[in-house]
């Protein structure tokens, strides 16, 4: 009995981690980000956010001020969720600059509008350079 | 024997968050989970570019709720059948009563669009949010909180998610838009919508212009088909 439900547990602990190690290690789409905010921190922003937006740094700032009263799994995720969102954002605005070698070499004639070029980049197999690499990765381009 | 007794505890706090992770808490969207794929197919189908001024648009709606026009809810014209015909996704976004707070449980949701807003596909196009409400209540008080709740849904995309403030504007148009004319007290009336206006073309040597619409100057001009 106890054997089997630590096997399970062992079992569910692999099977989470290859989706959690990305979220770690990496960055995570804004659905994933905003989903942990919610399911760990819905309760305490309704009890002592009530007024606050979504809004990263105003959320923030609440929760923090309120620490004592939030959650114990409230004050384990929130601040990796909001660094999430602010990570992924960043490296969105970064990938101009991180690729502008790449994009000048590889993707001369995808200029004709805002978004092609980053998915001509996308498309490339090999030649990026890895800063451009991480930057399209962080960003969840590639 | 705390051991034994928490580890099923620990377990299926294990699993269930794994399993919020991946899928979705709860069906936010009216018509099933719509990935954020599926967001991105759908505003990208930009055929023919809108000449909608929002401006003319905000304008349209205070003028009718102003000289109480179209007075009774049930059947009530679109105030915009031009903006119908538009790439269009409903998005069912909760908010705190009469104010434009997003509720916790609509943040997975934001995300989700902002997902969608960020992708390649869709950088090169601008889009309305279009805040509604049901036909309840007084309608000028409708159309003012449906204008702060558009706001605010932009607000969030802009500040939190950077999605570029060129590329979204908000509208409310209260309950002069309504999703269900049929049944104008439905809760389907307060889904807001996504639209797609129109796709900016880099000006790259020469002046590349987005070529111009050539029907529906104004959405009151026509009458709808149906």
């Amino acid at each position: 009995m106890v054997r089997a439900s630590l096997l399970a547990l062992l079992a569910a602990v692999v099977a989470a981690s290859p989706a959690m190690s990305p979220a770690m290690a990496e960055t995570m789409s804004f659905e994933n980000a905003t989903a942990i905010l919610a399911e760990s921190c819905g309760k305490d922003i309704d009890a002592n956010c009530a007024g606050v937006n979504l809004d990263a740094p105003r959320l923030k700032e609440c929760l923090t001020r309120n620490q004592d009263s939030v959650s114990a799994q409230c004050r384990a995720d929130y601040i990796r969720a909001f660094d999430a969102i602010q990570k992924r954002g960043a490296a969105r605005i970064a990938v101009g600059k991180q690729c502008e070698r790449e994009k000048q070499k590889m993707c001369a004639e995808a200029q004709d509008k805002p978004g092609s070029a980053i998915a001509c980049l996308v498309k490339v197999s090999r030649g990026l350079g890895p800063g451009c690499i991480k930057a399209l990765g962080d960003a969840g381009y590639r | 024997m705390p051991r034994r007794s928490q580890t099923p505890r620990c377990l299926l706090s294990l699993v269930a968050g794994f399993l919020m992770v991946i899928l979705p808490a709860r069906l936010a969207w009216s018509q099933e989970t719509v990935t954020s794929e599926a967001i991105v197919t759908t505003l990208s189908g930009l055929e023919t570019p809108s000449d909608l001024e929002v401006a003319e648009l905000r304008q349209q709606a205070a003028d009718r709720v102003k000289a109480k026009a179209d007075g009774i809810a049930l059947k009530r014209p679109l105030l915009s059948p031009a903006l119908r015909k538009l790439p269009t996704v409903n998005v069912d976004i909760q908010f705190n009563p009469d104010t434009p707070v997003i509720r916790p449980e609509s943040y997975q949701t934001l995300g989700r669009i902002a997902d969608a807003l960020s992708s390649p596909a869709l950088l090169s196009f601008t889009f309305l949010i279009v805040g509604r409400t049901e036909a309840t209540g007084r309608r000028e008080i409708n159309l003012a909180l449906s204008h702060r709740r558009a706001e605010s849904i932009r607000d969030v995309l802009v500040t939190t998610f950077k999605v570029s403030p060129k590329r979204v504007l908000a509208v409310g148009l209260g309950e002069e838009q309504l999703q269900d004319a049929n049944n104008p007290k439905a809760p389907v009336n307060q889904q807001a919508e996504i639209v797609t206006l129109r796709e900016v073309v880099q000006v790259a040597g020469g002046s590349v212009k987005p070529p111009e619409a050539g029907h529906a100057k104004s959405a009151t001009s026509r009458k709808a088909g149906k």
